[in-house]
């Protein structure tokens, strides 16, 4: 093999896969343009991708999916996000009204307020929830997942209870 | 730190829910999307799911080799995605971190079932793997041929061949160097070469 093929190919890769430098790519496409031998190097190359291609995949409908996506809320831990916040002073408090708006009626609401003493209320208000979901299916190392795209922070939501 | 825990009601709707509201969410960024997730947005997961679902089943299948197993490895990326979703922190996109995510869950996946099987993986012979090559169906052949190869090694040339992921992309779903991910590949390619020669040559 002449020099200039040696140097064509451990380049060649990198070549269909477009991943060198424009000058780089167009050295090695008019050497290719010229050598038999490395053209169908390349060619092979790219018959290996239409290759790959085959591998099948099954096609699923939207109903299909939806089905799916019930099955994953399900695992997550129905009914899916949760709300869990510190534990503080007023806590049990808190934990009255927060039963009271469960049960979806204003009027509990308004009666378990009554029940507590105004600072408790002013501090159950303004209370931080954070986000989260139960999670129980993962056998998977969580750092080995998340990398660095995730902290342990706490992440401030306003909103709860689907409201 | 001790927490206080409850339950509050995050409904996850069906995506069929609220067209109007759909349709505007189909013009968001992922980025749009994650911060609506962070402020519980609940159509959000969903349109993040219906975008995401068919790449990360995708790539599953091609990785796992098993059209079910897929299923699960996709149902397990998405409770990851529905349980980290609160803490990301844009350091990466949305499609990496899926794509990461479903690497690492197949693979993970992979190894587990070779557990339960208690046989150890053990690098074919390629040699002697002409037997492959009996099968008249290509498509099989070339999934058959994929089983020779180490789950790391598929990771790679899935997402090169198929996604059309750069080199740098596929080394962020990996967790890995740019010259690990070369390397997989070429000696993927070397594998696949030799065993589907004939399936690559019309
Ligand atoms: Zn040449």
């Amino acid at each position: 093999m002449r020099i200039t093929c040696l140097f064509v190919r451990s380049r060649i890769e990198r070549f269909v896969d477009e991943e060198l430098s424009s000058r780089a790519s167009e050295s090695i496409r008019s050497h290719v343009a010229r050598c038999s031998s490395c053209k169908e190097e390349v060619r092979s190359l790219y018959a290996l991708r239409r290759a790959v291609e085959r591998l099948r995949v099954p096609r699923h409908d939207d109903g299909f999916w939806d089905e799916q996506w019930r099955a994953i809320v399900a695992k997550a831990g129905a009914p899916g996000l949760r709300l869990r916040r510190l534990r503080t002073a007023g806590a049990t408090a808190r934990r009255a009204i927060f039963a009271g708006s469960l049960a979806a009626a204003a009027i509990l609401v308004v009666a378990g307020a009554v029940l507590i003493t105004a600072p408790d209320r002013q501090q159950a208000q303004s209370s931080t929830y954070v986000p989260y979901i139960d999670f129980h299916v993962s056998t998977i190392d969580q750092q080995v997942l998340m990398g660095d795209h995730f902290s342990n922070a706490q992440y401030v939501s306003v909103s709860y209870n689907g409201q | 730190m001790e927490r206080d825990v409850r339950q509050g009601t995050f409904p996850i709707q069906g995506p069929s829910n609220g067209q109007r509201m759909v349709e505007m969410l189909v013009e968001l960024t992922d980025a749009e999307l994650i911060r609506r997730c962070q402020e519980n947005d609940s159509s959000a997961v969903n349109e993040l799911y219906r975008r995401y679902r068919e790449k990360v089943y995708r790539i599953a299948c091609r990785i796992v080799l098993d059209h079910d197993d897929a299923l699960d490895v996709t149902q397990d990326v998405f409770i990851h995605v529905l349980k980290g979703i609160a803490a990301f922190r844009f350091q990466s996109s949305f499609s990496t971190w899926v794509t990461r995510v479903t690497v690492n869950v197949s693979i993970d996946w992979i190894r587990k079932r070779r557990r339960m099987k208690s046989v150890a993986f053990q690098p074919v012979e390629l040699d002697g793997v002409e037997t492959v090559a009996v099968k008249n169906d290509q498509a099989e052949r070339v999934h058959d041929a994929f089983k020779l190869l180490d789950p790391e090694q598929r990771s790679c040339i899935i997402l090169r061949e198929i996604e059309g992921a750069s080199y740098q992309e596929i080394a962020d779903a990996l967790g890995c160097s740019i010259g690990t991910v070369r390397s997989r590949i070429h000696r993927a390619r070397g594998h696949l070469k030799r065993i589907l020669k004939d399936v690559m040559v019309e």
